[in-house]
């Protein structure tokens, strides 16, 4: 078991809900997408997002449309779908009860630890 | 100066260093790979070639005309290398990394390479680039070099081999050409269904209408599947001569291997039949010095396998494409060779001159035994008579050599006593050393009443080495004698001269007396004899006396 493969995991599990919840308040381009998902070190190089967005989108969680960009070729801007939104207050509900029972179990065993 | 080629990323015209453009198309080609599985790999291609265009633009407006390696080393970096799109893509196969027995799908046969896998070896990663190879769990493969390497002594030379000529996966596009799709019937199948529902695909989203035009045409399809068609056969041609040339040197290999350890063939004496092996010691009977004689061996050893290995390397790199490594290997193999040669052309030398001039000596014993009016002639060893091939032997015993290099005449004595006149004769490296060689050659013979039998073999002092002794016999018979030439003597008697030419094989079993003219047949049968007429020629067809 290699540390690295379990962090990559819990990294991964979260990223998808990140992607959604960044895409949830104005549509965005990749790169855009991608500034703030290295701001919160979640990701590190952008080739990995591509397919992710692309996954997402076949799944019916993202929506895009083309817009001419001035620095380049046409840009994709990825916004929620219904499903999205549903999908992304889903996994909201989930991460809060997550985030409890983690901090439920991980205080628990570190006070036993002390006394 | 750099050469440059323009490239449209994206819809966008770029001006790429040729260096650079090489660079980005073998990171692009490793990606593509890398996402042949998933779906939508085009539109995930699109998106990151698009943002590949999107960062070249940004370096562009700084005020630069040309896309340089180092721009493309910063959008490697940017958007990342190869292994860390598979950290990032398909969570639920994690477990592969720890189980690299199901290689991953990739259906562009012809970029499947044999690699040595580096990264999970035992020795050299073979067998693991081998079981990406062929789709089969590397165990096999190391189990059958395991079987190979204690059952038979020499099973580590293939592997040495492989390690030698298979170069080891060092980049990451080396590891994902390495863990292609194994090439099967089935696969080549499956990539040419594959292409053709992309180009489909394609068609249908209105993506490519310059595409849309042409397939209008059925011919184009035809003609497109032909050529797919003859790209297979070619490639398909192309196994089969590597496969040749493989089969070809591996039978050659174990022949000469078989042969090298056999030994030549020699007749063995006390058996009484040919047998192969090493019994005589050619270092010790024909070469100067053992010294001599391996270095000769060794060359000889080079100029018959430099050539077979390196067919069977040209071969193993046809079949299996095995992506051409240093040039080491082509210049060690052809200066090995070379080496060969003139190891062998020191050998013969030294051991030619060995043999550079011959003196003979003469003897004369005279056989006062003998009294009676015949002389009966006879080979010592029995057993030798069944050997009738007349060859060359040689085997050495003790301190001696023994080799069959004894010849019989009979010729008319000057005198009234019957003589026996040896005439030996020896090579040595001068005539003095020739002489003493000659001196030391012994022979066999027995007087029992009226037979003279004589041992084929003469013996030579191990010390002297064989040097291409030789004793000749002249029975020198009296007018008036006769002799009689039992069927043993057939393989010692040599030519011997006759009123009648009568060749050897007729003149045993018959009585010759000596008379002024020569030697004459007292009781053949099939002779005619008209008048003075003496001289009849040789009539093999004549039936023999029973």
């Amino acid at each position: 078991m290699k540390i690295e493969n379990t962090k990559a995991q819990m990294r991964k599990g979260v990223l998808e809900f990140c992607i959604l919840s960044i895409l949830e308040s104005k549509e965005a381009y990749p790169s855009e997408v991608i500034d703030q998902l290295k701001e919160g070190k979640l990701i590190v190089v952008e080739g990995t997002l591509y397919p992710l967005l692309t996954r997402l989108k076949n799944a019916g969680l993202l929506k895009y449309r083309w817009e001419e960009s001035k620095s380049g070729p046409p840009r994709k801007y990825y916004s929620l779908t219904e499903v999205g939104v549903e999908f992304l207050k889903e996994l909201e509900s989930t991460w809060s009860e997550l985030v409890s029972a983690v901090n439920l179990t991980r205080k628990k065993n570190t006070k036993n630890k002390t006394s | 100066m750099n050469k440059t080629v323009t490239a449209n990323i994206s819809g966008v015209v770029f001006h790429i260093e040729a260096d650079a453009y090489e660079k980005l198309n073998q990171y692009l080609n490793t990606i593509r790979n890398y996402f042949h599985d998933s779906d939508g790999k085009d539109e995930i291609m699109a998106d990151i070639e698009a943002r590949i265009a999107e960062l070249f633009k940004e370096s562009m407006d700084a005020g630069k005309e040309v896309v340089t390696d180092a721009n493309v080393q910063k959008v490697i970096e940017v958007m990342g290398e190869p292994e860390q799109y598979m950290d990032a893509e398909a969570p639920e196969s994690y477990t592969e990394s720890e189980n690299y027995s199901e290689p991953r799908r990739n259906s562009s046969f012809k970029t499947k390479k044999l690699f040595r896998d580096t990264d999970d070896n035992v020795i050299g990663g073979v067998c693991s680039g081998l079981g990406y190879y062929f789709g089969v769990d590397r165990i096999w493969f190391r189990a059958a070099f395991l079987i190979a390497i204690f059952g038979l002594a020499f099973g580590i030379i293939p592997y040495v081999i492989l390690w030698m000529i298979i170069p080891a996966a060092k980049s990451t596009s080396d590891r994902l050409e390495m863990k292609g799709e194994p090439i099967n019937v089935e696969n080549i199948g499956n990539a040419i269904k594959d292409e053709f529902n992309t180009f489909k695909k394609k068609v249908n989203d209105g993506d490519a209408r310059q595409y849309g035009q042409k397939v209008e045409s059925s011919a184009y399809k035809f003609f497109d599947f032909l050529s797919k068609l003859l790209v297979f056969l070619l490639k398909f041609l192309g196994k089969l001569i590597g496969i040749i040339f493989i089969v070809i040197a591996t039978i050659s290999i174990i022949a000469m291997l078989v042969a090298l350890i056999g030994g030549p063939m020699h007749f063995d004496i006390d058996k009484s039949y040919f047998s192969n092996g090493w019994s005589v010691d050619f270092a010790e009977t024909y070469f100067n010095s053992p010294t001599m004689f391996y270095i000769g061996v060794l060359g000889l050893i080079l100029i018959v396998f430099i050539p077979l290995l390196s067919l069977l390397y040209g071969g193993l790199r046809i079949l299996f494409n095995i992506p051409s490594s240093n040039k080491v290997i082509t210049i060690s193999s052809i200066s090995l060779f070379i080496i060969g040669i003139v190891l062998v052309s020191i050998s013969a030398t030294t051991t030619a001159t060995q043999y550079s001039s011959r003196q003979r000596i003469t003897e004369t014993i005279e056989l006062t035994e003998f009294t009676s009016d015949t002389l009966q002639l006879s080979s010592l060893k029995n057993s030798y008579s069944t050997n009738s091939f007349g060859s060359f032997e040689l085997y050495t015993e003790g301190e001696e050599i023994f080799v069959n290099q004894l010849e019989i005449d009979v010729i008319k004595s000057t005198s009234s006593s019957t003589e026996l006149i040896l005439t030996k004769s020896s090579r040595g490296s001068n005539r003095k050393e020739a002489g003493m060689k000659a001196e030391n050659i012994l022979f066999e013979y027995e007087i029992e009443g009226n037979k003279l039998m004589v041992d084929p073999f003469i013996s030579i002092p191990t010390e002297d080495r064989y040097r291409d002794q030789e004793l000749k016999i002249s029975i020198a018979l009296p007018v008036g004698k006769t002799i009689y030439l039992a069927p043993s003597s057939v393989d010692i008697i040599y030519d011997i001269e006759n009123v009648t030419n009568t060749h050897d094989r007729k003149m045993m079993k018959q009585h010759w007396i000596m008379t002024k003219e020569g030697l004459s047949c007292t009781d053949c049968s099939w002779i005619e004899y008209k008048g003075d007429e003496i001289d009849t020629p040789e009539t093999p067809e004549a039936p023999e006396t029973p």
